[in-house]
């Protein structure tokens, strides 16, 4: 594994590192290789660029992107990332759906795949869905969908019937977006199962029984600090168990 | 010269924390000094009530609750120096229209609680990944009556001070302090010896709650990495 | 709006509509909108006595800020770990009398941090033991009790000043305390109670991060980023140096606030004569 860096709030980041050998080529030159673009976690402070929240110091050095990643457990909205939530209020146009962050996210009626004005699913209060955030902005409440709406297909999306939803850290349930998660990997070796992992902290699994839905919960609870091999070590353990 | 633990006039007694202890909380964070120990958790950003809500910031909201008995109004002050101190640092423009509540909880004190509540903040809202223009770190000094000066008193040594001195500083700017609190009877001078020596120390715990965080850090993106 | 495209209209309307920008105006300009020099305070007024019912009480004038401090003395039993001590007790009030940020109800928590900090530095104020009538049995308990009428900033200098004010213009009657019938008698001899350690406070106030100003008032204080109280006893000691606010004040600039205070102390001392 390569050297990781680690900043802090506050720490200064030096983002020439990378930039050098381009700017001995070519001096003067402010083209769109130059343009440092800042994700999650760091802030430009007048001249320099500063860490704001504790993590490893990514960059990329062909977009020039930097970023952040740290774990954490409030979930902050941002647009196309997908979310589990559950819907706690029903209004004339729309849900209000509780994704974690700090309001309240809205679910038009509409939203839906093959929803019109006469024909739009009817949720209840406290139903689960799974929906992509289509708006979020720090002055505005989050906006979710559970389509896609340059399609109108559901991709995936919608409400979550049945099974069970727990919560877990947002590093986590970033790890688990990924199809390869050793966790689900192992898992999926042993037992079948429907999961959805909402980047905001929130997963729902599904299975045959009961049974096997709190063991796949639990499986996936355990993984939060073990590694690929303990990973498969830990589900290999509780499928005996079972 | 020797002090009650026998430790040195400029020595930290031992420090220990520990990071996400909580969880039930956004972040949390134990901080102990010796005997003093302080617990602080973290919730945010959340939904701010709509009384207190501000439209271009967020709300930070400090609680102190003392090791025993019900909140007094010695409590309602460390909830102001914390929260003055933090108010700041913490980039509330980010999340407008929210919260973020500290709750921070003594579990024992044992002199410089001040200095703990503040360091167990810090840490507490790294942990929950609050926006933080830089860290906060705090010590203490007291001027014991034979005019020593000694780092980190526990409260028998405050007890019998002439004077204690809290400073709080942020990280990588240390052209001033962000929180001072110097009270008893001294002068110009043995002030500025402890602001000396509380800046020396606050380094020290800073140095400290960087191995700590990277302990964490590191332990997570191993596991993500592999 | 004229040809130049600037908009003209009154003081009070742009005091009124920009707040912030009509400060950073006389700031920028080495002044303030009261015409003050930075590390100038207003003008200082200590009338004691001003209530005869109260057995001490002084008020207090700070520019237009107003406090007063009445002292009321009874007699109780002393603590058991201080058996020849008495008390001292001080609260701040701070109602919708005295300013429209303050609603009535149950004290804010900015009266309760003032009355806190007041609390802690009148630790020293006065030797307890000198409030003893007997001891074990009966002792002085004075409760100061201090009201802002008008608050135009920098209430904690006005509220320390009352407190001593008042402490020096308290006269308590001679007390005996009669062991048989465990009942204490007063005679109508009135005495003083020596005040150990004078304070004199001074506040400054980092103004929109920048400016340094002594002493400030209601307008300033609500764009401050930091405060910073130094309070010093007679013989130059300092008593208590308190920052307040996340906003930077160095090192030197503190120094010269001290100084500041140190000077400040003198026209303090000439005011409670």
């Amino acid at each position: 594994m390569a050297s990781v860096k680690i900043v802090l709030p506050g720490d200064i980041i030096d983002t020439r590192r990378e930039e050098e050998d381009t700017a001995q080529q070519e001096p003067n030159v402010e083209d769109e290789a130059t343009v440092i673009r800042l994700g999650p976690g760091l802030v430009q402070s007048s001249e320099s660029v500063s860490a704001v929240t504790a993590g490893v110091l990514h960059s990329n050095s062909e977009t020039n992107r930097w970023w952040v990643a740290g774990n954490k457990r409030r979930y902050v909205a941002a647009v196309g990332e997908p979310v589990v939530g559950v819907v706690v209020a029903r209004h004339g146009e729309g849900y209000r759906v509780d994704i974690g962050s700090a309001h309240d996210a809205l679910l038009p009626q509409l939203a839906f795949e093959g929803a019109t004005k006469r024909n739009k699913p009817n949720l209840a209060v406290g139903t689960v869905v799974y929906g992509r955030v289509v708006v979020a902005n720090s002055v505005m409440d989050p906006e979710i969908e559970c389509f896609n709406s340059n399609t109108g297909k559901s991709e995936g999306y919608g409400e979550l019937s049945e099974g069970f939803m727990f919560k877990c850290s947002l590093g986590l349930a970033r790890r688990l977006i990924d199809t390869k998660a050793p966790v689900l990997a192992a898992l999926g070796n042993g037992v079948p199962f429907e999961v959805a992992v909402g980047v905001n902290g929130r997963v729902w699994v599904n299975a045959e029984s009961v049974a096997t839905t709190i063991l796949v919960a639990n499986a996936i609870r355990n993984s939060e600090y073990l590694d690929a091999k303990q990973c498969r070590q830990m589900v290999k353990e509780l499928l005996e168990k079972q | 010269m020797s002090r009650p633990d026998r430790r040195e006039a400029s020595q930290l007694r031992a420090l220990n924390c520990s990071l996400g202890q909580l969880n039930r909380a956004d972040g949390s964070a134990q901080f102990s000094a010796g005997n003093t120990s302080v617990v602080s958790g973290i919730y945010g950003p959340v939904e701010a009530k709509v009384y207190e809500e501000k439209l271009d910031r967020a709300v930070v909201e400090v609680k102190f609750r003392p090791d025993i008995g019900a909140p007094t109004t010695k409590d309602k002050w460390m909830e102001s120096a914390i929260r003055n101190t933090f108010e700041r640092e913490i980039l509330a423009h980010l999340h407008p229209r929210t919260l973020v509540q500290i709750v921070v909880q003594l579990r024992e004190g044992d002199g410089s609680v001040d200095s703990a509540a503040i360091n167990a903040t810090s840490l507490a809202l790294v942990d929950a990944g609050i926006p933080l223009k830089c860290m906060v770190t705090a010590a203490t000094c007291a001027v014991l009556s034979d005019d020593t000066t000694v780092v980190d008193p526990t409260q028998e040594e405050i007890d019998a001070a002439r004077s204690t001195h809290t400073f709080a500083f942020a990280s990588g700017s240390p052209t001033g302090p962000l929180y001072v609190d110097s009270r008893g009877e001294f002068t110009m001078d043995e002030y500025n010896h402890c602001y000396d020596l509380c800046a020396l120390a606050t380094e020290r715990v800073l140095a400290f709650m960087r191995t700590a965080i990277e302990g964490k850090v590191t332990k997570e993106a191993k596991i993500s990495a592999a | 709006m004229g040809e130049t495209g600037q908009v003209t209209f009154a003081m009070q309307t742009f005091e009124r509509i920009h707040p912030v920008e009509f400060q950073r105006r006389f700031l920028s300009q080495s002044t303030r909108h009261t015409g003050r020099e930075f590390m100038q305070f207003r003008s200082l007024q200590v009338i004691k006595g001003a209530i005869s019912t109260a057995q001490g009480s002084a008020t207090v004038r700070l520019g237009n800020t107003t406090v007063v401090c009445g002292i009321k003395a009874e007699v109780c039993e002393p603590d058991v770990k201080t058996p020849s001590s008495g008390y001292l007790t001080t609260n701040i009030e701070l109602s919708p009398m005295c300013s429209a940020r303050f609603r009535p109800g149950a004290p804010s928590d900015e009266a309760q941090v003032a009355s806190e900090h007041i609390h802690r530095l009148s630790a020293h104020l006065l030797d307890l033991t000198h409030l003893c009538i007997e001891k074990g049995r009966a002792a002085w308990s004075l409760s100061a009790d201090i009201v802002c009428l008008k608050h135009d900033g920098n209430v904690l200098d006005a509220a320390v000043i009352a407190l001593v004010a008042a402490l020096e213009d308290l006269r308590l009657p001679r007390a005996e305390f009669d062991s048989a019938t465990g009942m204490v008698s007063a005679e109508r001899t009135m005495g003083h109670v020596e005040v150990q350690r004078r304070l004199f406070p001074a506040t400054f106030t980092l103004v929109d991060d920048v400016y340094v100003v002594a002493d400030a008032d209601d307008a300033e204080e609500q764009m401050a980023a930091a405060s910073l109280l130094v309070v010093m006893d007679a013989d130059g000691k300092l008593a208590n140096i308190w920052k307040r606010g996340a906003g930077v004040m160095s090192k030197e600039n503190i120094e010269l606030c001290v100084q500041a205070a140190g000077v400040r102390m003198a026209e303090i001392a000439k005011a409670l004569q």
